[in-house]
């Protein structure tokens, strides 16, 4: 009897322990799925983040390429590496991460386009040596940066869409003044100087661009592309391609209308008379793809002639600088007003009128808008605006072409 | 006399033995059952997981600029293009829950995965409440156009039940696909 109880009691025993055996096994599984999928998450999830990380350096610099190697990276190894793609483009970026956790293991393959801003100053749409006590007032609107090496004078609450800043530490009031900043300022920074490069620019349209000397220059852009133009005593007309460079130079007067077909910096050592309105064939408002960039570089003055062609109404789609002198308007005093339209930007040393307020106004109305484009492209050889862009949160935009998970 | 009682002895408590090892067995086998259900609905929720945010993930990818990555949105139902295989056949993916029933029972409510110009893919049954929102990059419920996040969620059910034990997962997970143009 106590025999049988023996083996009685050891097959309990035995059928007991395989259902122990059983249940705790599939707990053990049911904790190993968890596990495993807490592993894959982290390792896809730190693959990703060390991507992302990849692209906020790339924004803050835009030759960033150190990439990373952690064998601790909250709890994972990662590895980052940046490569150039120059056989796709020259700012083109491929990033790959492979993290892995416990026994997961993740990998991205992204590849991305860098575009730089622009560090040249067309990327102002306002910029100034000298306010020359010139005020904004809650008339003014004004999309993109602006800046100047100067004092602002702000009244009432004029309304700036763009980043401006100015050498000054603050701004001048009159009256209740709230200027509305909607992407903040930086004021205080040091001045960045008008120091276009005419010289260069000489030699680059010397070299590879059309350079007039003699005689004051007549342009007009054509809608098919190339221009035409003539000298102050010639009646005829000359036609040419744009120049390789995109650079025409001349040393004299340049007059200056028509539609532009692709790319050009017009550059004179005196001043840029606007005969007619002078457009871009592709407009940027339409198609903001438009790679139509025109460039209007004067060592004095760029003026909006007094003519028929231009009064009442003027419109000029460029990036316009004017190193000594002002954008301006000829005779700018006439009735009843008119409406000059500017889309692009305007840099000067210092304000020049384009009309005048009084009972009745009179000359022309402004509308300035910024092109948007010039915040990453510019006209070819346009003057480079040393420092900047070294106090910008984001030096580079990212545009990702495709991002994949290998897993 | 005695040898009857020690029989009778024996009996109630050989009696009650086997009674304690057949209830405990029982028990065991019972738990055991549950436990495999509740492992194989993690398991099958796991998967499913997997497979909806690898796709998710991969919304836009190598899509022409000129096509739209995501072509419709609902409560209950999404459909999106991508060129997976990366060879310029762009797929139109949906996911929606077919065959729906308040009440569950096997067989419905199957969550259906549909890729254009093929037979619809049944990927589980006992998908409830199947749930996409759609946000832009504050985080705000948005149109199609800003969409930058899609949040899904859903709540799977064993296709098998005991007794009153029927195991679920809940769900619920924020995606961005990174391929948004």
């Amino acid at each position: 009897m106590g025999k049988q109880l023996v083996i009685f009691g050891l097959g309990f025993i035995a059928i007991m322990s395989l259902r122990i055996s059983s249940l705790t096994g599939t707990a053990t599984a049911s904790r190993n799925v968890v596990y495993t999928e807490y592993e894959h998450v982290m390792a896809r999830n730190t693959a990703n983040s060390a991507v992302e990380y990849a692209l906020y350096m790339l924004t803050q610099d835009p030759d960033w390429r150190d990439g990373m190697n952690s064998p601790s990276y909250n709890g994972a190894q990662v590895g980052l590496y940046l490569i150039d793609r120059p056989d796709i483009s020259d700012e083109t970026v491929e990033l790959i991460a492979n993290a892995s956790y416990g026994r997961s293991y993740d990998a991205v393959e992204a590849i991305v386009e860098l575009e730089r801003k622009s560090n040249r100053f067309s990327r102002y749409a306002y910029f100034s040596n000298r306010e020359a006590g010139i005020w904004f007032t809650s008339r003014d609107t004004l999309f993109g940066p602006i800046h100047t090496n100067d004092q602002f004078n702000l009244s009432g609450n004029p309304m700036f869409y763009g980043l401006v800043s100015s050498t000054a530490e603050t701004y001048n009031t009159m009256g209740p003044t709230d200027p509305n900043f909607m992407e903040g300022t930086n004021f205080g920074i040091p001045r960045i100087n008008i120091q276009p490069e005419f010289t260069g620019l000489s030699q680059v349209a010397g070299a590879d661009g059309h350079k007039y000397l003699a005689q004051p220059l007549h342009i007009r852009l054509l809608e098919a592309g190339g221009y035409e133009y003539r000298d102050d005593n010639d009646d005829d007309w000359t036609y040419r391609d744009l120049p390789p460079s995109g650079v025409i130079f001349c040393n004299r007067d340049i007059y200056l209308e028509g539609t532009l077909s692709g790319q050009v910096t017009i550059v004179s050592n005196q001043s840029v008379i606007i005969t007619n309105s002078v457009t871009y064939a592709d407009d940027p408002r339409i198609n903001p793809d438009s790679m139509d960039l025109l460039g209007i570089v004067a060592f004095d003055d760029v003026i909006v002639q007094d003519n028929e062609n231009n009064i009442p109404n003027c419109t000029i789609e460029a990036s316009i600088l004017a190193k000594n002198g002002s954008f301006t308007a000829e005779n700018y005093q006439f009735e009843p007003t008119g409406r000059l339209e500017l889309y692009g930007g305007v840099v000067q040393e210092r304000r020049g009128p384009v009309g005048q307020m009084g009972d009745p106004p009179v000359g022309y109305d402004k509308y300035y808008h910024f092109d948007e484009r010039m915040e990453t492209l510019y006209p070819p050889y346009y003057p480079e605006a040393v420092g900047s862009v070294s106090d910008l949160a984001r030096k580079a935009n990212i545009k990702i072409v495709y991002w994949k998970n290998s897993l | 006399m005695g040898s009857l009682l020690d029989i009778s002895a024996s009996f109630i408590i050989g009696g009650l033995v086997i009674f304690m090892i057949a209830a405990s067995s029982f028990d065991m086998t019972q738990n055991l059952y549950n436990s495999t259900l509740d492992l194989t609905t993690q398991e099958k929720t796991a998967l499913m997981r997997r497979i909806m945010e690898n796709e998710f993930a991969m919304i836009g990818f190598n899509l022409p600029d000129t096509v739209a990555a995501i072509s419709e949105i609902d409560d209950d139902r999404i459909t999106f293009r991508m060129d997976r295989n990366s060879d310029g056949v762009v797929e139109e993916v949906t996911y929606y829950i077919d065959n729906y029933s308040a009440d569950y029972s096997v067989g419905e409510n199957m969550l259906v995965r549909l890729v254009s110009g093929q037979q619809p893919e049944e990927i589980a049954s006992g998908v409830m409440q199947l749930n996409f929102s759609y946000f832009d990059e504050d985080g705000a419920n948005c149109s199609i156009a800003d969409i930058e996040y899609i949040q899904y969620s859903f709540i799977y059910n064993s296709p098998i039940e005991n007794g009153e034990h029927r195991s679920k997962m809940f769900v619920r997970n924020r995606i961005k696909p990174r391929n948004l143009k």
